[in-house]
């Protein structure tokens, strides 16, 4: 329980769990998937206190409600698509506001948002209204204000689907960076198994209870079970574990690309 | 609904683009807002559209602008909280005109899959598939012979995108509507569509999916995601010069493979 940042006990709700139980590792990446209405969201919506949930939900061991909102508000952000604001006219500055409340020098702060715009692919419209940006590029923005304050926890909730796949991959590799860097423990939700690659732990959620948790190759092994519940595996790794089952290959290996594969095949 | 475009401009290019009921369209482009304008015929009119034989002018336009219908990303509005109420908000603003709404209502709820226990389910508490298929249940409400999804498909897991897909074959077959698919994402269209349209620029690519999208060189310099299966396909028979045919499911491919090594 000590290296768990978020321990959810006993957790029902109405309509939704029942004495449900899971805990999140410290400074991993975390992605809970799962079919529609399997309750994702509501667990996000839980961790973050939007829902009452009376004693259940333990960060760094203290209950929930122990916390007062500032607190909270500084070790743990989110991000739930369409439910953010923002109020300054370009995007250099909203990042600039959201770095006010702490103590750095401008320089610094300049160097900071210069360095995190990069990273996010932002530095070209970095003068354009937060606003007037399209889907993808409104969630990196807000990704980028969530990470510049530096966190101990990020949840996001299902944030790729706007985006496409080079967006995608991009933006996970440069979460695994911070999350290295920074101490900072990931929560996601996705319903694309594609997200779910450079996880360090998975938790599959089925009908509110868990149905398949562990590390990404454990999980995306089981295709069964996981074409049951309702979820498309990665086209390659469906191809692998197929292939295997025929006997053609011997191993399943995550990290194989297109190339990789037909150059296994035809040797 | 048979629909065609001709000579109309696009981005001040000139297009020619057809639809019809026989195929579900899939369409690829870089700027899908304007083509949402073009399709819903809310752009001033240049060129030629024709209707069933019947040439689109001012004044019967806005008669063939009430059989389109696009179904566009849930937007939520303040005042509105359950979804009867939501949809009877649509009926007004739309001016849609039926005899019984709370039965068109329920009917239309009914056929993608959601039952009447739904009607008074308050909007905030619903999850986001729910809303994205409430959203295809209120474009059906004005029984359209035109339905555009724009990335319904994504948010839903495997079960609800077949249960669509079933819906929409059924719309395609019985009633002769036009089905088209608007979406960024190549894999789930190869796999659900049979016809498609990439529009890039001024340049108008059409025909049947599977020979569209195994031009493989094409869709890279129109800047078009490359389908997994068709990815893999292409660098076989590249790279290898591997006896593998261009397959929509995964199994056939395996079939492929296991002939020939």
């Amino acid at each position: 329980m000590q290296d768990n940042v978020i321990d959810v006990i006993n957790l029902s709700l109405p309509y939704a769990f029942q004495k449900f139980n899971i805990s999140f590792e410290r400074n991993k990446l975390t992605v809970l998937t799962g079919p529609n209405n399997c309750g994702k969201t509501t667990l996000i919506r839980s961790i973050i206190g939007q829902i009452f949930t009376d004693n259940t939900i333990y960060i760094f061991s203290q209950e929930l409600e122990y916390y007062r909102i500032t607190e909270l508000n500084i070790i743990m952000k989110h991000i739930i698509p369409d439910e953010y604001l923002f109020t300054a006219p370009t995007i250099f500055q909203e990042l600039n506001n959201s770095l006010n409340n702490l103590e750095i020098s401008s320089s610094i702060k300049r160097k900071k948002i210069k360095e995190i715009l990069k990273q996010f692919d932002l530095i070209k419209i970095e003068n354009t209204n937060p606003n007037e940006l399209t889907e993808a590029n409104k969630i990196k923005v807000q990704l980028a204000k969530c990470l510049l304050q530096s966190p101990k926890i990020l949840l996001l909730d299902d944030i790729f689907i706007t985006m496409n796949n080079d967006e995608r991959n991009n933006i996970i590799r440069s979460l695994k960076d911070f999350q290295k860097k920074m101490d900072l423990t990931i929560i996601m939700t996705t319903s694309n198994l594609n997200d779910c690659l450079l996880a360090d732990y998975i938790y599959v959620i089925e009908k509110n209870t868990i149905a398949l948790e562990g590390t990404p190759i454990e999980v995306l092994q089981k295709d069964n079970v996981l074409n049951r519940i309702g979820l498309e595996l990665p086209f390659i790794i469906d191809l692998s574990v197929k292939l295997r089952d025929y006997d053609l290959i011997n191993d399943v290996d995550i990290n194989s690309d297109i190339d990789g594969m037909v150059n296994l095949l035809w040797k | 609904m048979e629909i065609k475009f001709i000579n109309c401009s696009l981005n001040d290019k000139q297009i020619n683009l057809e639809f019809d009921s026989t195929d579900i369209t899939a369409i690829s482009t870089n700027n899908s807002c304007l083509f949402c304008d073009l399709i819903s015929l809310k752009l001033p009119l240049k060129g030629e559209i024709i209707v069933d034989g019947v040439k689109v002018n001012d004044s019967n336009i806005s008669e063939y602008q009430r059989k389109i219908s696009i179904v566009n990303t849930y937007k939520p509005i303040s005042f509105l909280k359950t979804v009867l109420e939501y949809m009877n908000f649509i009926i007004t603003t739309e001016n849609l005109k039926m005899k019984n709404p709370n039965k068109k209502i329920i009917d239309s709820l009914k056929i993608v899959g959601l039952n009447e226990k739904y009607l008074f389910r308050e909007l905030n508490t619903l999850s986001k598939s729910e809303k994205e298929l409430i959203q295809i249940a209120t474009a059906l409400l004005s029984n359209p012979e035109m339905l555009v999804l724009t990335e319904q498909f994504s948010s839903l897991d495997l079960k609800n995108q077949k249960k669509i897909y079933m819906l929409l074959l059924r719309l395609k077959e019985q009633y002769h509507k036009t089905i088209i698919i608007l979406s960024t994402d190549t894999n789930i269209l190869y796999k659900y569509c049979t016809r498609a349209v990439i529009i890039k620029n001024d340049k108008v690519i059409t025909g049947p999916i599977k020979d569209v999208y195994s031009k493989v060189e094409t869709l890279r310099r129109s800047k078009i995601r490359v389908p997994d299966i068709v990815e893999f396909t292409y660098q076989a028979r590249k790279q290898k010069k591997a006896k593998i045919d261009y397959h929509k499911d995964i199994r056939d491919i395996i079939k492929d493979i296991y002939k020939h090594i």
